[in-house]
């Protein structure tokens, strides 16, 4: 048991039923320091909006670096696909060139008459090419939804166009 | 040289109505000795005429089709190349 002098008023106070007294444990609100506490609490806040504008830019920047690896993917895809249809509509024009030649050499002739046609006309109108175009990286861009990172909405609807065209030219291309 | 149409085929072109455009293109990849500069002899039937009318009648849609493609896919160059110069 320690001695009343080594008790402190707090503890003097408990043990023989006083009021604490109040004004001795708390701090008079004149010597709370609010400017120190306003200038950290604004500090911490200014450091986690800092934060957040830090994490947003790297994310902004992951975004753009990403879009433009895209871009670059997929222009080389359509370069590819570019060169390949020049050679493919050429061919479809052979086609129906010959094809059309012939339509007027039978169409002309009487019917059921055995006629002589040049056989090159044979030749450039058969076969039934399917145009087949590099759109690997476009097709895994629609799948991933990392079509939403090119943000040019010309670009997005151009593309859109394109596979509609595809699509339609596909159809008559099995129709031949 | 010409080229008689092998018995077969001929025989589907007497009968009209079992010859099309498929007819015709499998005999042409069956044969090996083929020259441009030769000729060929076929039966002007109503049905080659509709089979080749038919064919006429698609490579304009598959033609057309591929030229678009063929335009947009330029355009798309020419976007995708403004925008790797944006940046």
């Amino acid at each position: 048991m320690r001695s009343r002098a080594a008790l402190s008023a707090v503890e003097i106070a408990t043990q023989t039923g006083q009021r604490r007294p109040y004004n001795r444990v708390m701090p008079n609100s004149h010597d709370i320091p609010w400017k120190r506490i306003a200038v950290e609490g604004m500090a911490i806040v200014a450091s986690i909006l800092l934060a957040f504008a830090i994490d947003a830019w790297w994310q902004r920047r992951a975004e753009l670096e990403k879009a433009n690896a895209l871009v670059v993917s997929l222009s080389a895809d359509f370069q590819a696909s570019q060169e390949h249809l020049e050679r493919w509509l050429v061919g479809n024009q052979r086609i129906h060139r010959a094809t059309t030649e012939l339509l007027d050499h039978i169409s002309s002739a009487e019917r059921d008459k055995e006629i002589w046609v040049p056989i090159e006309l044979i030749i450039g109108a058969v076969g039934a090419p399917t145009y087949g175009p590099t759109d690997s990286t476009l097709d895994a861009a629609y799948s991933s939804g990392q079509i939403d990172l090119i943000e040019d909405r010309e670009i997005r609807s151009i593309l859109a166009l394109w596979r509609q065209q595809l699509a339609d030219t596909s159809e008559d291309e099995l129709l031949i | 040289m010409v080229h008689q149409l092998v018995p077969e085929i001929s025989e589907q072109v007497r009968l009209a109505e079992a010859f099309d455009f498929k007819t015709l293109t499998d005999w042409f990849f069956d044969q090996s000795d083929v020259r441009q500069d030769e000729l060929i002899q076929l039966r002007a039937t109503t049905r080659l005429e509709g089979a080749l009318a038919e064919r006429v009648f698609y490579s304009t849609f598959v033609v057309g089709g591929l030229t678009e493609i063929y335009e947009t896919q330029a355009e798309i160059l020419r976007l995708l190349g403004e925008q790797l110069n944006s940046k």
